[in-house]
């Protein structure tokens, strides 16, 4: 009787599952240039495209979104870009790499890592002013713009000589986690990815940015197809439903 | 005596055992290549230790086993003249034939006019200036014989001195050894193939000779009968 | 009709000029392309201001510190792999040679593990009691680019030591020189060319060093902000002054270089 339950209920879900799954006629490779900061969450959304376009090779190549356009505009070959700003994507519009109008697909802010423990007792932006040594991320990643925003929203000025730049998100947190650095400004969803090893201080929307993040395909590239089917992916409910479990917010 | 050696010592293959006795004379010493000749002459000069047995020159133990005495080299009041010269290649011939006095003390100055006289009686007064890399191997034998013998040694140790001479140069610089050695108190050694040299040089001949083949072992053995 | 005698060997195969000149070729393209990248004419300019010339500044005082480190523990390290003979011998040769195939990060990283003042070995002790932090430190820098320079010049003093005929020594030593007078007078002078190529080679690679500096000591405009970290940053917000600040680079080296010519690999040029 349970038996017979159980697999009425399951039938309509058999048959539901069938009429949604299309077979993916896409092949191909698709080389998407991400953010930093989109590592954990493009992963996982490049695992779930690959998993209903089983013939579609997707790479990922990561690293700070200057690095991306500079390597887009010597010709790499890639045929997404999807930046933590909207000013590279501008810039590759404006060198002629990107034809479209990119969408923004996602919303992020920053915050605060320390230490576990937070053994300086951070509360605010302002007591970042007193350490010795705090991480940023370089002053033309997009990272390290919005982190200038924030000091400057936050009317707080720290001298050149306590800051280390990293060249991206992961090496600015890395230098709190692994290195000597008491504090880093970053994006939230970093510091939500790694709670293991940091901690996180929220900072105020008064002093806070929004940072948006864009999307383009680009202009030569040999998959346009497939980039097309990813981008419209990232901008799905399923590809929001992805983004917002990695902490960002919605467009 | 002025210098005797009994005892033994280790190189490698070779076992070297030694009762020697000698006294102020020039002593030949021959056998076949590879039976310890220039590891006896390293023995004498103080860059061998002995592993059993005593060195006396001159009365002076320079190396007792059993008591744990060992005088280095730079100690040993020694003139050698290795094969191949072994000239400082970043010195002049001069300063080469200068350096032995002036580590006894002897001022620069001083020691540079001696040697370019020493040089000049010699013949040799021309290559004062070249880099031993621009003498020819005879010349450079020369100028070695010339070093080891300038501050009058009291043990005088010379490995084939010389065999890159051409059969003229080897004439007239076998007699102008023959002078200075015979000149020279204490014991000089020559190690040598030459017969010639033997028979002019020297005074007295002692064979190295290997006692019998070990055909089984890795070992060469040596004993020398004085 | 002539022939030509010819010696036999004198005869180059086809094949070792074809891949020489391939080689040569692969070596000075980019080298030509650097070149042409220049902007010549704001050249002075580019390197002589901000952050570019703190970042030059900063190199050549570490990078010339460091290998001063590299030669005072070197030297005598080489001495005693060379010449004295141990039990694990090639176990600590191996050991030392480790910073020169190890990724420079992972270096870095190691050098986290033992300097870091949260983290380190005895970094916490060093702040604690001396009040040194090496990290984000212009001493980190030194430290870092002397951790993976060291090993070349060990490399160089000690093959340079090995190659020397004892019986140059042996000589000194009937000639009535003690050991230190020896060592002085005649071992450093034999040893003189190997020398001087270890420290070239040392110098030129503290002087490149990125990856275990900016672990170690981070990226600190005017601290420890090296040349080589300078040129990265800027590639993307200033080109023309990145592409300078590797020409000037690129100038010292062949200085040193050609100063050198002498006595790379021994005396003949």
């Amino acid at each position: 009787m349970v038996v017979a339950v159980v697999l009425a209920s399951l039938l309509p879900m058999a048959v539901h599952a069938s009429s949604i799954v299309e077979v993916s006629k896409l092949k191909g490779d698709l080389t998407i240039s991400a953010a930093t900061s989109l590592t954990d969450v493009f992963t996982e959304l490049a695992k779930q495209f690959r998993k209903d376009n089983k013939g579609v090779k997707v790479r990922l190549n990561f690293g700070s979104s200057s690095t991306l356009l500079t390597q887009i505009q010597s010709g790499a070959p890639s045929d997404i870009m999807a930046s933590a700003d909207l000013t590279n994507l501008e810039k590759l519009v404006a060198s002629g790499n990107v034809v479209v109008t990119p969408k923004v697909f996602a919303r992020n802010t920053m915050a605060i890592a320390v230490k576990p423990g937070n053994p300086k007792s951070v509360r605010s932006v302002a007591d970042l002013a007193s350490l010795p040594f705090i991480a940023l991320c370089g002053k033309t990643v997009p990272c390290g713009v919005y982190a200038s925003s924030v000091l400057t929203r936050a009317g707080v000025v720290i001298n050149e000589s306590k800051v280390t730049r990293g060249i991206d998100v992961k090496a600015t947190l890395s230098a709190v986690a692994n290195g000597d650095a008491d504090a880093a400004i970053v994006y939230k969803t970093d510091v939500l990815a790694a709670k293991k090893t940091v901690v996180g201080i929220d900072i105020p929307s008064a002093q806070n940015v929004k940072a948006m993040y864009g999307i383009a395909p680009i202009r030569g590239s040999k998959n346009p197809a497939n980039a097309k089917a990813f981008i419209d992916f990232v901008l799905s409910e399923q590809g929001w439903q992805i983004l917002k479990s990695f902490g960002f917010e919605r467009p | 005596m002025s210098v005797t050696l009994k005892g033994s010592v280790r190189q490698g293959r070779l076992i070297l055992d030694i009762d020697v006795a000698v006294g102020d004379e020039i002593v030949a010493i021959s056998g076949v290549n590879g039976i310890g000749k220039t590891t006896f002459l390293r023995v004498l000069a103080g860059l061998l230790p002995l592993d059993a047995g005593i060195l006396q020159v001159n009365g002076i133990v320079l190396d007792d086993v059993d008591n744990q005495i060992f005088v280095p080299a730079h100690l040993r009041n020694v003139g050698m003249v290795f094969q191949d010269n072994v000239l400082l290649p970043f010195l002049s011939a001069l300063d080469n034939v200068a350096y032995p006095m002036m580590a006894t003390g002897i001022g620069r100055q001083q020691a540079q006019q001696l040697a370019i006289d020493a040089m000049g009686q010699h013949g040799i007064g021309h290559l004062a200036q070249m880099k031993p890399t621009q003498l020819s191997g005879g010349q450079q034998q020369r100028v070695a014989l010339v070093r080891a013998l300038i501050s009058k040694p009291q043990l005088v140790l010379l490995d084939e001195p010389l065999s890159a001479l051409d059969v003229d140069a080897r004439r007239e610089v076998r007699s102008w050894l023959r002078d200075q050695l015979k000149s020279l108190p204490g014991t000089k050694f020559v190690v040598t193939h030459d017969l010639v040299d033997i028979a002019e040089l020297c005074d007295r001949e002692i064979a190295f000779m290997q006692p019998q083949l070990q055909l089984l072992g890795n070992e060469t053995q040596t004993t020398i009968v004085r | 009709m002539s022939t030509k005698k010819r010696r036999v060997g004198a005869e180059t195969p086809p094949f070792v000029w074809v891949g020489a000149s391939c080689a040569l070729l692969f070596l000075l393209l980019p080298l030509v392309g650097l070149l042409k990248r220049v902007a010549w004419s704001g050249i002075f300019g580019a390197v002589t201001s901000g952050p570019a010339s703190e970042a030059l500044r900063l190199s050549l005082i570490t990078s010339v510190v460091a290998t001063m480190i590299a030669l005072v523990l070197g030297l005598p390290l080489a001495w005693v792999l060379a010449r004295i003979e141990f039990r694990g011998r090639s176990m600590v040769r191996a050991l030392v040679m480790l910073p020169m195939v190890l990724p420079p990060v992972v270096g870095g990283v190691a050098l986290l593990g033992a300097y870091g003042k949260s983290n380190g070995l005895i970094g916490g002790w060093l702040f604690d009691v001396f009040g040194l932090q090496l990290t984000f430190s212009p001493l980190g820098v030194v430290v870092a680019e002397a951790f993976v320079a060291l090993p070349f010049l060990v490399m160089a003093v000690e093959s340079g030591l090995r190659s020397i005929d004892p019986r140059y020594e042996e000589s000194a030593a009937t000639m009535g020189l003690g050991p230190s007078e020896r060592f002085r007078k005649v071992t450093l002078r034999l040893l003189a060319p190997s020398l001087i190529a270890g420290v070239a080679v040392a110098w030129a690679r503290a002087l490149g060093e990125f990856g275990a500096t900016i672990t170690f000591a981070g990226n600190i405009e005017g601290r420890t902000q090296t040349t080589p970290l300078a040129v990265y940053l800027l590639l993307e917000s200033d080109p023309e002054a990145a592409y300078a600040l590797s020409f000037v680079l690129l100038a010292i080296c062949v200085a040193v270089l050609v100063a050198m010519r002498g006595s790379w690999m021994g005396r003949r040029s």
